[in-house]
């Protein structure tokens, strides 16, 4: 064989191994360009500096001479609860969108809350679908989890952010054991290091296993595993449907659980079906995932009301806060097509301690119906960045939308956050 | 829904969607090629798609002025190779303070598929000059004309044509001393 033969089976063998590559990262702004004056560059080298000092003194001596003439302090801008726990909220978040009308794939776009700025749009290689994310408490780290379609298989990647830099958004592929399953609980821990994952297996209707895994960010061993067989109603839904949350200082963590109702062979309920949110020590020993966690909240499935001819969903998504609370929101709605439900029973979002619960906002108007979403909470629980979707009659549902800070009683828009066309809006699909 | 969307186009010009789209749509038809023609100049997939990343973000910064897009496949493949080529210098420059570097890594499944005879050839390949083995690796691996490695490359026809022949004598001589 030859050289050049030798040379082109060599380097095809060595190439046909690779056969995905990493998202494109792409800054969400051009810089502006630049001017090539050499005069104007000069003088901003030197002048514009100076120009600038020369403004702040005199502004300076403007707000001291102001302070002398009326003899009193500058007050302090009185803060409000509502703008306190706005400047709390995370300025950064990642959010999940289809890349076009007609696609199924998903890409992710990192926007900025404060200004409505897109700080990278990272789209995903064409075999390539993220349909999850997560976030730290540092407003900079993420995962992004990744389902390929050419190789069935569910990868993570850490998505480490730099607004407004040349480099604003990093992917890099996490060393975690691919996972071949539908993913519905994500859940970085807030100080970044552990990824607590939930999904579940199953052939039949019948024969389903569960898993919740914690992962180290850094090596990606398996760090604890809990499994449990038998069918969760929950766990088939968006990629954090099971409300995954790091709870007690990184140390619990909280899940949905629900179990569908018992239906005897004439079809009458036996036992209906209910929904708890439980709490699981990650610290302690193994592990199954039913026997080793505790219920701290249940929740009825959906309540009707004949008279009304009405439904609430009263915990229909949740989070729990860092401190155990959980943030509820609900689904409100009529069963009979056309007709107001929300004259009856509103759509609201609700924090939950172990003591009692507390409104965090209630919609109040007409609408057909209502669903909320919870997305983010504050350690506390007083406070949820939520995403409310009201259908009204005879409008088209995203006429409702509403996406904002709920707590004190009151919805605060997030003007600036970018929902782009495709923006899916569950927990899991946007992270904050 | 009207206001967010507003905020979209608001101030700070984001980059037109053209461009966004543009770039992304020749990334998922070009960026595999550009990185298996990477890992064969550097050795290392990750270094490699470091290398794309960034000829795809510099052709994403350049597209407002870039006079003719049909061209940038081409500026691609010069940007990549040029990455390469910087990886090189850089590296043998550390050479220069490091007693025992460590060869370049080859990521498990790799070494794992690769067998014994082409893992030297790849070997030998790494050790060629940097144009040498841009030369050989365009005419051999990517089946490119003598005109087209040199459009590439950004030299002349004569420099591929002479590069490509020091290359494969290298190669031959280096491979035939590892089978004595």
């Amino acid at each position: 064989m030859s050289v050049e033969d030798r040379l082109r089976a060599a380097a095809r063998a060595r190439t046909d191994v690779v056969t995905s590559v990493r998202p494109l990262e792409l800054p969400g702004e051009l810089p502006a360009p630049v001017r090539r004056n050499r005069r104007t560059s000069r003088w901003f080298s030197w002048g514009a500096p100076i120009a600038a000092a020369a403004v702040v003194t005199a502004l300076a001596l403007t707000l001291a001479l102001l302070r002398q003439a009326d003899g009193t302090q500058p007050r302090p801008s009185v803060s409000t609860s509502d703008s306190a726990a706005a400047a709390s909220i995370p300025r950064y978040y990642v959010e999940l969108a289809y890349t076009g009308s007609t696609s199924s794939q998903m890409k992710a776009i990192v926007g900025d809350d404060r200004n409505g700025r897109l700080i990278a749009d990272l789209h995903p290689t064409a075999s390539q679908n993220f349909y999850g994310v997560t976030a730290a408490a540092d407003d900079r780290t993420f995962v992004v989890m990744n389902y390929d379609n050419l190789n069935p298989q569910t990868t993570w990647y850490l998505l480490r952010i730099a607004p407004y830099t040349a480099h604003p958004a990093r992917l890099t592929k996490l060393p975690i054991k691919p996972v071949f399953a539908h993913v519905s609980g994500l859940a970085l821990s807030p100080d970044g290091r552990e990824l607590a994952v939930m999904w579940r297996t199953a052939t039949t209707q019948t024969n389903a296993v569960s898993w919740l895994a914690v992962y180290s960010m850094s090596s990606g061993a398996k760090l604890a595993t809990w499994v449990t067989y038998g069918d969760n109603e929950n766990l088939i839904g968006g990629p954090n449907e099971a409300g995954l949350s790091w709870v007690n200082g990184d140390r619990g963590l909280d899940f949905r659980w629900a179990t569908p109702p018992r239906v005897s062979k004439s079809g009458k309920v036996v036992t209906p079906g209910k929904l708890t949110i439980r709490a699981v020590d990650v610290t302690a020993g193994p592990h199954d995932l039913l026997a080793d966690s505790r219920v701290v909240m249940q929740f009825p499935r959906s309540v009707t009301q004949q008279k009304t001819r009405t439904f609430v969903t009263p915990c229909a998504s949740s989070l729990a806060a860092r401190n155990g609370s959980v943030v509820c929101g609900t689904v409100a709605a009529s069963w009979v097509s056309g007709e107001e439900g929300c004259r009856y029973v509103q759509p609201s979002f609700l924090s939950y301690s172990a003591a009692a619960g507390k409104v965090l906002y209630r919609y109040q108007g007409n609408c057909l119906n209502g669903q909320s979403e919870v997305l983010w909470t504050d350690p506390s629980g007083s406070h949820a960045i939520a995403f409310l979707l009201l259908a009204f009659k005879g409008v088209k549902a995203s006429a409702g939308d509403k996406f904002g800070v709920v707590g004190g009683g009151r919805l605060t828009p997030l003007p600036a956050l970018i929902v782009p066309s495709g923006a899916v809006d569950s927990a899991g699909s946007i992270a904050f | 829904m009207q206001a967010r969307r507003a905020a979209f186009a608001g101030p700070g010009d984001p980059v037109p969607l053209d461009a966004r789209q543009h770039v992304s749509a020749l990334y998922q038809e070009h960026a595999l090629p550009l990185v298996k023609l990477a890992i064969l100049m550097t050795g290392e997939q990750e270094t490699a798609e470091d290398v794309v990343q960034d000829a795809f973000l510099a052709l994403y910064r350049r597209w407002p002025s870039l006079r003719d897009t049909g061209s940038a496949v081409g500026y691609l493949r010069s940007t990549v190779l040029n990455g390469c080529r910087m990886i090189h210098r850089v590296r043998h420059r550390r050479q220069g303070v490091v007693l025992d570097p460590p060869a370049p890594a080859e990521s498990a499944e790799a070494e794992a598929m690769i067998c014994e005879a082409h893992r030297e050839v790849l070997a030998a390949l790494r050790q060629l000059p940097p144009r040498q083995r841009e030369a050989v690796v365009l005419r051999y691996h990517l089946d490119m004309t003598e005109q087209q490695a040199a459009e590439a490359m950004g030299v002349s026809r004569g420099t591929v044509k002479s590069a490509t022949s020091r290359g494969i004598a290298a190669l031959a001589r280096m491979l035939k001393e590892e089978e004595h």
